[in-house]
């Protein structure tokens, strides 16, 4: 139990996704402008990022390895994420419409975020167990969450900052996450996986 | 349950609204059809390759699915541009509903079942069922939310001539 939450607070905080991993920095710079984007798009990115290291898990141990076929894994992993993807789309279309409508933008953006691939190959490189890989990539896509809610927090402050003109706009957005990298880096010595 | 728009056309002016422009398809009695207006991006991004612009996937297609209706309460003509809104609180809520409440009840499943059989094929059924029991809890907060009207986007004005979302 206490390896299993030091697991998780390694993934969200010390080994962050975004941050010590340098993963998914396309959605980090794109969908932050403001905080209710970033929280739309940091929970669904939890919500594919976790059951995508639940399919993955599944065809590495009942297919790959089965069957001696790890030479497929990044092709086969593409697909499984890519198939997740479309799946919960048409899932919450069904389950509801009126949700789908305003959050449906979200999931197809998510299909080329490379911290998914990564989480779920971080997952079979460390031959988790089921539970673990599940718990190690839902506490990735938290920690995820949580550097684009506070990034985004920091850029709608940035809007309303004097910044000299030669540094408004992406150049002050990156120093910004470059100081947020920092701090991060302050949670090293927690723990690592 | 009815996706029709009934709130007033005057939001509350204290929340945080997100505002996106829509365009009046078509003008049924007193409801209009809108379709979300694709954004300068759409088809310029990292996934232009693979969302295409034709077909299933695309953001034609996707535009079409995201056809609302709104009570047509201003008069509204097919082919106008419009500035409709949504809570920002609502957005948080639907992201709530649709991916953490099936996601927390699955891994919940999940660990109850590691913790009570040890079997790493138990867990993934167990995941599964919670999934799917995730889903339909889902399923009723979702309709709580759309019948007090919160997942519906709100007529706010008629957009200007070349105004874009990210005007303002």
């Amino acid at each position: 139990m206490k390896e299993m939450l030091l697991m998780m607070v390694s993934a969200a905080l010390v080994n962050n996704v975004l941050l010590a991993r340098f993963l998914g920095l396309c959605p980090f710079m794109g969908v932050t402008s403001r905080i209710d984007t970033a929280a739309g798009m940091g929970l669904a990115t939890t919500f594919v990022m976790t059951f995508s290291a639940m399919m993955d898990w599944t065809v590495q141990h009942y297919l790959l390895e089965a069957y001696d076929l790890g030479f497929l894994r990044i092709v086969t992993f593409i697909l499984v994420i890519a198939s997740t993807v479309q799946f919960s789309e048409m899932v919450i279309r069904k389950v509801s419409p009126s949700l789908f409508r305003m959050l449906g933008i979200y999931l197809p953006l998510i299909t080329t975020n490379c911290a998914v691939l990564g989480v779920a190959l971080l997952v079979v490189d460390a031959k988790m167990g089921f539970l673990a890989s599940i718990l190690f990539a839902f506490a990735s896509a938290l920690g995820f969450s949580l550097v684009m809610i506070i990034f985004a927090g920091l850029r709608e402050r940035l809007v309303l900052a004097q910044v000299p003109g030669l540094f408004s706009g992406a150049p002050i957005a990156l120093i910004v996450a470059s100081l947020l990298a920092m701090a991060f880096m302050g949670f090293s010595g927690i723990g690592t996986i | 349950m009815s996706d029709l728009v009934t709130m007033p056309a005057q939001a509350s002016p204290s929340a945080r609204r997100v505002r996106s422009i829509a365009r009046v398809l078509s003008v049924d009695g007193g409801t209009a059809w809108l379709e979300p207006e694709q954004t300068s991006a759409c088809g310029h991004c990292a996934s232009a390759a693979s969302c295409g612009s034709n077909g299933l996937g695309s953001s034609g297609s996707r535009l079409e699915k995201r056809r609302f209706p709104l009570a047509n309460s201003a008069d509204l003509q097919a082919g106008e541009r419009v500035v409709v809104t949504v809570d920002e609180s609502s957005l948080l809520k639907a992201s709530l509903t649709a991916y953490m409440i099936p996601l927390v009840v699955a891994i919940g499943a999940g660990s109850i079942a590691e913790s009570l059989y040890g079997s790493d094929l138990l867990s993934l059924a167990a995941m599964s069922l919670g999934l799917i029991a995730g889903l339909l809890v889902a399923r009723l907060v979702a309709r709580r939310l759309a019948a007090r009207g919160e997942l519906a986007p709100h007529y706010l004005r008629r957009a200007a001539p070349g105004e874009s979302c990210n005007a303002d």
